[in-house]
């Protein structure tokens, strides 16, 4: 660190993860982060599927991992995102991708009350299992259906019989009942749209200027399994040449 | 498709909490203990009546073996017999050709079925046969080969003719979807009935309580009743003692084929109006379905859900892999290797540089690695193992079909780590797959047994990308392009043409098996050809009404479905047809054995043109196309000549291609890939 005092910025890599019922737009959230993309449709809708392979879910039987940098004002700093899949039985596997994890994006769905529902459950759990500092953001997505004027006639949420009655807005939980628990729970809370990008970008820029210095890794770090499974060979090794070795003492 | 919208499996979990790749007890409210499943009780009915068919085991794809990329003869022999037998029975009539010897002719076949269905029906698909396939002589045969089908076909209704015809062999598979937009939904329910209906195969799995799993068209209300009938007339053939043998197997009407894969507490039928498949082929398809499944929750949980519930709702559990389950019903009747035994293909490689990359898989082996592979699409590139364990080809069958029939995963880039179970290798439990696009169309494949050795994996995975960019086998450009590929593959494919090498022996196109290896090779595909549909109704306006009013039908509609998808059909359903056809044709008869045997079928393209539009259609050219299945010891060579091509000059042809494939022996195989 203190001797590459040419390069840019102190830079360090952040384990995030992201959780939250099936179909909320996890990958969509990711996939608007990483590529500023937003794929129509996203969902495993069924019939579609094998005419529009430009559609795809990243996540529909597995967990994808995909990074990204974000440049603070004073610090890069590389995402580690994994984008695990919603369906029910991966839950068993989620504690693997959480783990290490340093930050946790927990994401429901504005138009589903059951997906908060959710939500707090995996809120519950990081709380209770993950590492102790990990930032949780809490993060509304679909907000674009929330709107009279941004009436999605059901293509972005077919699956959702019971909200497509609703003609003008879509939105069935209040921003003021999420903040509130957010509140209470301590989480960043965010209402946000993959499809329009809105407050996408914001979300992660907040959760790594929320992540205290005192525990960003060297780029690299932190292995899927325990951070101490001890293999040369288990930690991203490409990254592990970065200069910056910064335990704390990154530039603020 | 949004008429799926009450089946999606989202709904169905949404109310779900706990986690589970284990069932876990409070998802089941304790019940009284049941002694025995409705279904199954026993119904003492005589066991078999006439129509329907008890046929041999021959459920499983290829089935017993397990060596890495190879089935040991001996097993294949068995499964053979078994076939033959099967198919020995004569209450299957769907394929009412089977019988035929050598003179057969597409054209002498249809007249023989009595029923105006079968007969309309395999019908069109010669004719969807004869038109991609002899699209070398478009410009005479096609024209006048539709002519005269058209001419000869049998009447019948114009509802039929409309529903029906436009459903060819891909044309069922893409009608599919392409049929099931959003304005099905809103159809009313007949509409939808008589629509669901007029597919031409269906996959339904369900549970022994009749309940829905999955079905590959149609909504729950429709499905529902089906399911129903299905789950009565299974059981009544089924008694407790009965072991899978003398279960419900098949059974056929005149115009479908009906087989039943009976794997409590699953029950799957498919059900087929396509000409030669045979309940064989179903079995084989409905046995790769049931593994999907099984890849999704391995055996333990499927049997400990249904343990404690006997009426459990299974989607709850399969949730989001329906799109797989999907693909695999779309594609396994069009798809050559699944036909062949679920037989690898190989990529086309300079045997030096597939060295070099089985160098590298053991080079830079990560610890906890099971199998790596390199896969093109749908073939092998490379793969490396442990020496005593082996990769089942229908466990890869089911890996390319997540990889290249499902998007999940096609973004170059990406990364996954998907816990999988290979059912043939373990069905017991999940093994963990790395995948990585590293390229467009090339996948690394790395297996684990450790759910965290992801990383390790990763590192492993840039090595060998790093390692096959210096040793110059993929190009080191960009991140992500198209210019980067194996050069002495694919690029020898698509670059340098890497063409039928002996299409200039007459032959149009050939598959050959290596029967040991259980792989196949065969060029690509001749003619990428376009959908050929419109044709008919160019011509409409030349040609007398009256005998155009069917398949005027169905070209518009054929074209109106075309218009959703991207036109481009694959032609390889058609050759999987008459390879189909070789196949039933060869193994027809019980045989002892199928050592030395060679079958021969002769399509036509018939000779009397349009009266009306000779313009287009030269007048009176005929000459037959030979197809041939020559079975010899290491070999089944199979084989569609060039019209006009006798059958001397095919088995000459033949000869060329097996010569050819013994010198290309080390770029056409893999043999035992590199183990550790």
């Amino acid at each position: 660190m203190a001797d590459n005092a040419g390069a840019p910025k102190p830079s360090s890599s952040v384990k995030l993860v992201l959780l939250g019922e099936a179909a909320v737009g996890k990958s969509s959230l990711v996939l608007r982060f990483v590529n500023d993309d937003f794929q129509e449709n996203k969902e495993p809708t069924i019939g579609a599927w094998s005419h529009r392979p430009s559609n795809f879910t990243l996540t529909l039987i597995s967990a994808a991992f995909l990074t990204q940098k974000c440049n603070l004002p004073t610090r890069t700093i590389k995402f580690e995102i994994w984008d695990t899949a919603g369906q029910e039985r991966f839950a068993s596997l989620a504690p693997m991708y959480y783990r290490n994890a340093q930050s946790a994006l927990v994401v429901y769905d504005i138009t589903k009350p059951s997906s908060l529902t959710k939500a707090k459950h995996w809120v519950a759990e990081l709380q209770r299992q993950a590492s102790p500092g990990i930032v949780i953001a809490l993060v509304g997505n679909k907000l674009d259906l929330a709107g009279p004027a941004n009436e999605e006639s059901g293509v972005t949420d077919t699956e959702e019989e019971e909200t497509q009655g609703d003609e003008e807005n879509r939105r069935a939980i209040s921003t003021q009942e999420a903040k509130a628990y957010a509140e209470e729970e301590g989480l960043l809370f965010y209402e946000t749209s993959a499809k329009t990008g809105e407050n996408v970008q914001t979300v992660f820029e907040a959760i790594a200027n929320a992540i205290p210095e005192s525990t960003l890794k060297p780029r690299g770090a932190g292995g899927l399994g325990g951070a101490g499974r001890g293999g040369a060979g288990e930690q991203a090794p490409v990254n592990v040449g970065d200069a910056s070795r910064p335990k704390e003492g990154c530039a603020c | 498709m949004s008429t799926r919208k009450d089946t999606n499996p989202k709904e169905n979990t949404s109310d779900r909490h706990s986690d589970l790749l284990t069932v876990s007890e409070d998802y089941f409210p304790p019940l009284p203990p049941r002694s025995l499943p409705a279904p199954q009780l026993p119904t003492h009915l005589p066991a078999r009546p006439p129509p329907l068919s008890h046929r041999a085991s021959t459920a499983s794809l290829a089935a017993k073996a397990t060596t890495a990329i190879s089935l040991p003869e001996g097993v294949y022999a068995q499964q053979q017999d078994g076939v033959s037998s099967g198919n020995a029975s004569g209450n299957v009539t769907t394929a009412p050709s089977f019988s035929e010897g050598d003179a057969g002719s597409i054209r002498s076949i249809a007249p023989t079925v009595s029923t105006a269905d079968g007969g309309e029906e395999g019908r069109e698909n010669l004719e969807m046969m004869l038109s991609e396939i002899l699209e070398e002589d478009r410009e005479d045969g096609i024209l006048a080969g539709l002519g005269t089908l058209r001419a000869s076909a049998l009447p019948r209704t114009t509802t039929e003719a409309d529903d029906y015809s436009d459903l060819d062999l891909d044309s069922d598979s893409e009608s599919v979807d392409s049929h099931s937009g959003d304005e099905e939904d809103a159809a009313p329910e007949e509409q939808r009935l008589h629509h669901f209906r007029s597919h031409r195969k269906h996959f339904f799995i369900l549970s022994a309580a009749g309940k829905p799993v999955f079905s590959f068209h149609g909504n729950d209300s429709i499905v529902i009743p089906h399911l129903g009938a299905i789950s009565a007339i299974i059981s009544s053939f089924s008694t407790p003692s009965s072991s899978t043998t003398d279960n419900l197997q098949s059974f056929a009407t005149p115009t479908t084929l009906f087989t039943v894969l009976s794997l409590p507490p699953l029950y799957l039928l498919a059900t087929s109006t396509l000409p030669y498949e045979t309940p064989y082929h179903l079995s084989a398809q409905l046995s790769l379905l049931h593994s999907q499944i099984l890849s999704t929750i391995t055996t333990p949980t499927l049997q400990s859900a249904f343990k404690n519930r006997f009426n459990f709702d299974l989607r709850r559990l399969i949730g989001g892999t329906e799109p797989i389950l999907r693909s695999l019903c779309t594609h396994l009747p069009s798809s050559t290797s699944h036909l062949l035994s679920n037989a690898l293909c190989i990529l086309h490689l300079r045997a030096s540089h597939r060295r070099i990359i089985h160098n590298m898989l053991i080079q830079y082996r990560a610890p906890s690695l099971l199998y790596g592979l390199i896969l093109a699409p749908h073939k092998l590139v490379a793969v490396c193992r442990p020496k005593r364990h082996s990769l089942h080809p229908s466990d890869l069958q089911l890996l390319f079909n997540l990889l290249y029939n499902t998007p999940t995963f096609a973004e170059v880039g990406t990364e996954h780590w998907v816990p999988l179970c290979l059912p043939k290798f373990n069905d017991k439990g999940f093994l963990h797959v790395y995948v990585c696009f590293f390229t467009e169309g090339l996948a690394c494949v790395l297996v684990s047994a450790d759910k965290e050795a992801f990383y390790q994996l990763r590192e492993m995975r840039e090595k060998l990308v790093e390692g096959m960019k210096k040793a110059g086998l993929v190009s080191k450009g960009g991140h992500a392009g198209k210019d980067m590929i194996i050069k002495a593959g694919i690029l020898e494919e698509k670059v340098k043409g890497y063409d039928n090498p002996v299409a200039t022996w007459g032959v149009r196109h050939w598959v050959v098996k290596e029967r040991g290896l259980v792989q196949i090779t065969m060029p690509r595909c001749p003619g990428r050809m376009k959908k050929k549909r419109p044709k008919p109704e160019a011509l409409s306006p030349g040609v007398d009404a009256g005998q155009i009013t069917p398949d005027a039908g169905s070209s518009s509609t054929g074209s109106n479905a075309a218009d959703n998808t991207d036109t481009e059909v694959d032609t390889s359903s058609r050759y999987t047809s008459i390879w189909r056809r070789l196949w039933t044709e060869v193994h027809t008869p019980p045989t002892s054995g199928v050592k030395g045997k060679i079958a021969f079928i002769t399509i036509d393209s018939p000779s009397e043109a349009l009266p009306e539009s000779s313009s287009q259609a030269p007048q009176s050219i005929s000459k037959q196309r030979q197809a041939l299945l020559h079975v010899t010891q290491p070999y089944e060579i199979y084989a569609i000549g060039r019209k006009g091509v006798t059958r001397d000059q095919m088995i000459r042809a033949v000869r060329e291609i097996v010569r050819w494939v013994k010198r290309e022996e080390e770029r056409v195989w893999v043999v035992g890939g590199a183990t550790f």
